[in-house]
């Protein structure tokens, strides 16, 4: 399936009824989301027949995404069940995928995904919770598996320290510019760019 | 949820594994068999659990050691097929050895650690 093709199909999914502010609840762009399965199975053959988690799956995204990407059993997992439920009707079509009601920082899974991929929240909100999720999905991959994540840009190089210390290897694979919209842009701007890279690492 | 996700999932407060999975409605759901997603799957299991497992849901006996990569058992590769992907638990409770509930509610597993989970 081309790029353009997922992204369309992905514009579909339903978002966010009320955004949790303190959870950084916003979706995952359409673009964004079709360009990290696109380049997770195309470039490195990660996702189809694999066994993948979603960490803070929120709305199913970039769940729906590994579904046109062929993964053959997903476990999204995200702490509001209001998300979940809309990310299981965003899902209903397919029977591949479970979801899991958790808080990220207590989830308690073996160590058994092939692959992890993730838009965590960027620690705007909460310090240091985007590296908590990194860290997690770490976790929960199998020796040899990968994780995909979204981070902002200015955090690359303490990203890339942390990362050295996890003895994982980890890549920079591109860079987006990510809208905010009101919601969570600061000094009530309408909306806001950010700069967000697109990691991969493997353990 | 299949029971494939319930042997992973870990007692969030204790880290203890298995939790007891205590089902109160249950669905199955035909799939695609992929025999090659199964035999990756098997040395991610506990053995001994899938087999308990699968006598709790009266899929019978399963043999004492889990089929290898090269096995001709096509039997035991089907029935751990509907086992593990096509038997979902949609309603139940999964009880931790300390005595903590997590309720599964229409098919997801709520792993909060809450007051509520831990006075039941």
């Amino acid at each position: 399936m081309r790029l353009w093709q997922i992204e369309e199909l992905l514009k579909d999914i339903k978002s966010f009824e009320k955004p949790d502010v303190y959870l950084e609840q916003y979706a995952t762009p359409p673009h964004i989301a079709a360009y990290l399965v696109h380049i997770a199975e195309n470039s490195f053959g990660d996702l189809q027949g694999k066994l993948v988690a979603d960490l803070g799956c929120g709305t199913g995204m970039l769940c729906a995404a590994l579904l046109y990407l062929e993964s053959s059993y997903i476990v999204g997992v995200d702490v509001d069940d209001s998300a979940l439920a809309i990310a299981k009707e965003n899902c209903a079509t397919w029977n591949q995928v479970d979801f899991v009601h958790s808080d990220i920082s207590k989830l308690a899974v073996k160590s058994v995904f092939d692959t992890v991929v993730m838009n965590p929240p960027f620690g705007t909100r909460r310090k240091g919770v985007d590296v908590v999720f990194l860290e997690k999905a770490i976790e929960l991959t199998r020796p040899g598996g990968v994780v995909y994540s979204l981070h902002k840009t200015c955090t690359r190089n303490y990203l890339q320290k942390k990362i050295q210390q996890w003895k994982c290897e980890g890549e920079v694979l591109g860079k987006f510019l990510f809208n905010l919209s009101k919601t969570f842009a600061f000094h009530k701007k309408e909306s806001m760019d950010i700069e967000v890279d697109l990691w991969r690492l493997k353990k | 949820m299949r029971l494939l996700t319930y042997h992973f999932l870990q007692c969030p407060k204790t880290k203890t594994f298995p939790l007891l999975l205590e089902p109160t409605q249950v669905e199955t759901i035909e799939t695609e068999y992929n025999k090659e997603f199964i035999l990756r799957m098997i040395p991610r299991l506990d053995w001994n659990l899938v087999r308990q497992v699968s006598k709790q849901f009266a899929f019978g006996e399963l043999p004492p050691v889990a089929p290898h990569n090269d096995t001709t058992d096509e039997e035991t590769l089907r029935l751990l097929h509907k086992l593990l992907l096509e038997t979902h638990i949609k309603e139940g409770v999964l009880k931790s050895q300390d005595g903590t509930i997590y309720p599964i509610k229409d098919g997801i597993p709520n792993m909060l650690i809450t007051q509520v989970n831990q006075d039941e």
